[in-house]
């Protein structure tokens, strides 16, 4: 409907704005703040502009940036974005037509009650298309760390959601054996 | 986009991804969850913001490019 931007990087923040907002919505379960920081980071992501690198991936800089605000907001608060029935409440009133299946209810609350660390990482290795690597300069901290989060993540959301234990857990050639190294360790 | 599949701290060979793995029950209801919200409409205030920020970038190189006698710039 609007027509083609002129300005590359505008068009480029525009197509990564969908993906942005339900990583940022995904991460503090809570829409209206999620907005909020998609906005701060929008405007500081314009205001940086010289620093982003064409060619390389805008949505992996502008989850960086992201995350960020919302890290340095929780500690500005001095308490964790947590799970609670106000946030729930409000994440259904204002998108009554996508969370309104009781699957989708329950796994937002289940990914509220993850820790924050463990919930970015199954968010930007499971749904936002980020490769290790990525998530691991995301992140900042090493790719094995994500790979344990991930896992993790992954057996708590099995726990919450009560999923039968058949062969979900998939081997995984690379991650389970440096997750079993972290547990002995 | 994803150029880098392959962790450089990881002892080489294809990283298979377990979350996504078809019959992982966990990272498709993760999915299903994340691309409901990737779907919705970006909201004017959004659209609204790049606009104006894009508008005032303009009007201000067009500023400068006048003021230092560079004259007309590509487009709009």
């Amino acid at each position: 409907m609007a027509d083609e931007p002129a300005n590359p990087f505008k068009r480029e923040m525009l197509a990564a704005l969908p993906r942005l907002r339900a990583f940022a919505i995904s991460l503090c379960g809570n829409a209206s703040q999620a907005d909020d920081l998609v906005q701060d980071t929008v405007l500081k992501a314009w205001s940086h502009q010289d620093q982003f690198e064409p060619g390389t991936n805008m949505i992996a800089w502008l989850i960086t940036i992201l995350r960020n605000q919302f890290y340095s907001l929780m500690r500005k608060a001095g308490r964790e974005v947590q799970d609670s029935d106000g946030i729930f409440t409000e994440a259904m009133a204002t998108h009554p037509a996508q969370y309104g299946s009781m699957d989708m209810l329950d796994f937002r609350r289940a990914l509220n009650q993850l820790p924050p660390d463990q919930r970015e990482a199954i968010i930007l290795i499971g749904a936002s298309g980020m490769s290790y690597d990525e998530a691991a300069g995301i992140c900042n901290c090493a790719v094995g760390t994500i790979k344990s989060r991930v896992n993790r993540a992954r057996a708590k959301l099995h726990e919450l959601l009560g999923i039968a234990d058949s062969n979900d857990y998939g081997p995984d050639a690379v991650s389970s054996p440096l997750v079993k190294r972290a547990f002995v360790a | 986009m994803k150029s880098n599949k392959n962790g450089k701290a990881s002892s080489g060979g294809g990283i298979k991804d377990g979350i996504s793995s078809e019959n992982d029950a966990v990272g498709q209801r993760l999915r299903d969850f994340f691309s409901a919200i990737e779907d919705e409409d970006i909201p004017d205030r959004f659209l609204d913001l790049l606009n104006k920020l894009d508008a005032a970038e303009s009007a201000s190189r067009q500023l400068a490019d006048t003021s230092t006698g560079r004259g007309a710039k590509d487009g709009r």
